[in-house]
């Protein structure tokens, strides 16, 4: 039944009588009903709102969650968001459900708990994913996710599952379906992650590689890759390749991508240069990463403090302090990931309203709904303020100690110079060029570049004397 | 009286003149060194080749350790979103 079908058959049946019309909405059943005419009329939001409001209410009949659990819009991120209220899922009975429908409960099941930090429990309901549905590669990614958030992380399993994933993916009768080929970027992703781990707690330069080609694997125009390109330039580092190391940090650096972890790329990118022992570069990069973002550390953590000490902030008033910072820190709060998919979740909520109507249950559940988001856009505001003051202050120590390393090397490189009989002045592989405000630093052995390029290729040589010229596996 | 007066002076500076010239004639002594064949016997010291190789620069311990953990990444690996649509019970 459409929702305008139901509206009107509910309108006709109760009259206009807001108080009878808050009382219909108020059983499972219509709830349920409502969840699934507002995912045939695409409003996916509120669907999960009636949902989960439905959940909370109990006492729903299972074949009545079962059509709704259909109607429910599948997705492994943010569109739409899986409550971690829906752990109330695994309690509704399989009886009368059909196939797909016990899929559909176990996988929502399994994500809520893993989000509400349950992976044991998790586990469990995932596992009753039967292969060959659409949500079962989704599945084994998150089984995946659950393996390393246990104590146990257990790395194999993990690498066993994604793979998993990609294997099913692939075969899967489903394979057009978004969900299913957002299982397998994520599960690539997740790969790159496991073999890093592996091997920067092993040393083993082969995990490395391995989690090398997985990022590689990575579809250049997927959401994923943008993380990936970060990821990448850590790999690279870690394995002793400060080269490709600093492609890689240009690659996520690229203006037409907002990193949300621009200073951390920074710091990367002045230890691949104190690698390959150009430590004028590595100089220049680490005094960007002060001056843009260290310098700031200190108006980021009172305003955390702040929040902290006023938690009946709505998400307005908690935007507007995160406004008062320096522009580049404001961007790294408002780009936090909590922040934009609670916006995003919030603008898609308001969209579906305006489009769906003002009918009364509808505007109630709107309401009910938005109050819900606007509190959460604020919490994820204030996490991202204290995530980024906790990020920086990390860099600050890092990059401190960075520098300390860099100025002795330095020194070392121009009195080894003057005692080979070189005049005081700087080493000409110890200067930068000067350019213009204009110019943006593309630092590729002093290339400079003022507009978007699609694509660049640079040669860069180390020029540590010959007993420290890197090795494979040399950080460091 | 005046005359006496000046005498007396004269003579006790004359006196002390005398006084400070003396010491000087005292301490001209006469010293005699022999020249003569001696046989002197001893041997050379200096360090050892390992005390004199050349100045050793000090070497640090790098600060900065190069180790980054994606761990919290994985974690949060296809994570479902902290949900705007997380109803307290209606």
């Amino acid at each position: 039944m459409s929702l305008a079908a139901l509206l009107s058959v509910v309108v006709g049946l109760l009259g206009a009588d807001p108080a009878r019309l808050e009382r219909w909405s108020a059983s499972p059943g219509t709830r349920l009903e409502l969840a699934r005419a507002l995912s045939e009329a695409d409003a996916p939001t509120l669907a999960t709102g009636a949902l989960v409001e439905a959940l909370l209410l109990e006492n729903g009949r299972p074949e009545d969650f079962g059509a709704a659990l259909e109607a429910f819009p599948l997705s492994l991120d943010a569109r739409p968001p899986v409550p971690a209220s829906l752990v109330k899922l695994a309690a509704v009975p399989d009886l009368g459900l059909t196939d797909n429908q016990r899929a559909l409960k176990a996988w929502l099941a399994g994500a809520a708990f893993l989000q509400a930090g349950d992976p044991v429990a998790a586990t469990v309901q995932l596992q009753l994913v039967p292969p060959g549905t659409v949500v079962f590669p989704a599945a084994r990614v998150l089984l995946g996710v659950a393996a390393v958030s246990g104590r146990s992380r257990d790395f194999t399993r993990a690498a066993r599952d994604f793979q998993q994933a990609i294997e099913e993916a692939d075969v899967s009768p489903h394979h057009r379906h978004d969900v299913v080929r957002q299982a397998r970027r994520v599960a690539l992703l997740g790969l790159g992650r496991v073999f890093y781990e592996v091997g920067t707690a092993t040393g083993e330069l082969q995990q490395l590689a391995v989690a090398q080609y997985y990022y590689r694997r990575l579809p250049l125009e997927a959401q994923e890759q943008v993380a990936g390109a970060f990821e990448t330039a850590w790999v690279f580092l870690m394995a002793g390749e400060p080269q490709r190391a600093l492609g890689a940090v240009h690659a996520a650096r690229a203006p037409a991508v907002l990193h949300p972890a621009g200073p951390e790329l920074r710091l990367v990118e002045a230890a691949a240069y104190q690698s390959l022992c150009r430590y004028a570069e590595s100089r220049v990069a680490l005094d960007e990463l002060r001056h843009q973002y260290l310098a700031h550390l200190a108006p980021v953590t009172r305003l955390a403090a702040a929040l902290d000490a006023e938690p009946g902030l709505d998400a307005a008033e908690v935007r507007a302090r995160v406004r008062t910072l320096p522009v580049d820190v404001a961007a790294l709060v408002l780009r936090h990931p909590a922040v934009r998919r609670e916006a995003r979740a919030l603008e898609a909520l308001r969209a579906e309203a305006r489009r769906v109507g003002e009918a009364a249950p509808v505007a109630a559940l709107a309401g009910r709904l938005e109050a819900v988001a606007d509190v959460r856009l604020a919490s994820g505001l204030r996490a991202a303020v204290r995530a980024v003051a906790t990020d920086l202050a990390r860099l600050d120590v890092a990059a401190s100690e960075l520098q300390i390393d860099v100025l002795e090397a330095q020194g070392e490189r121009l009195e080894d110079a003057i005692l080979a009989g070189a005049s005081d002045e700087t080493p000409p592989e110890l200067r930068l060029p000067s350019m213009g405000q204009e110019w943006q630093r593309w630092a590729f052995d002093g290339t400079w570049y003022g507009d978007e390029i699609t694509s660049f290729r640079s040669t860069l040589s180390a020029v540590c004397p010959a007993d420290d010229a890197p090795k494979a596996g040399d950080t460091p | 009286m005046k005359p006496l007066f000046a005498l007396l002076v004269l003579a006790s500076t004359c006196a002390a003149a005398r006084a400070q010239e003396a010491p000087a004639a005292e301490t001209t002594r006469t010293k005699f060194y022999d020249f003569g064949e001696l046989d002197v016997t001893g041997a050379k010291v200096k360090p050892s080749a390992e005390w004199v190789s050349a100045r050793q620069r000090a070497v640090f311990d790098r600060l900065f350790a190069l180790r980054r953990s994606l761990l919290p990444e994985l974690q949060q690996t296809a994570r479902p979103a902290e949900a705007p649509a997380a109803p307290e019970a209606p």
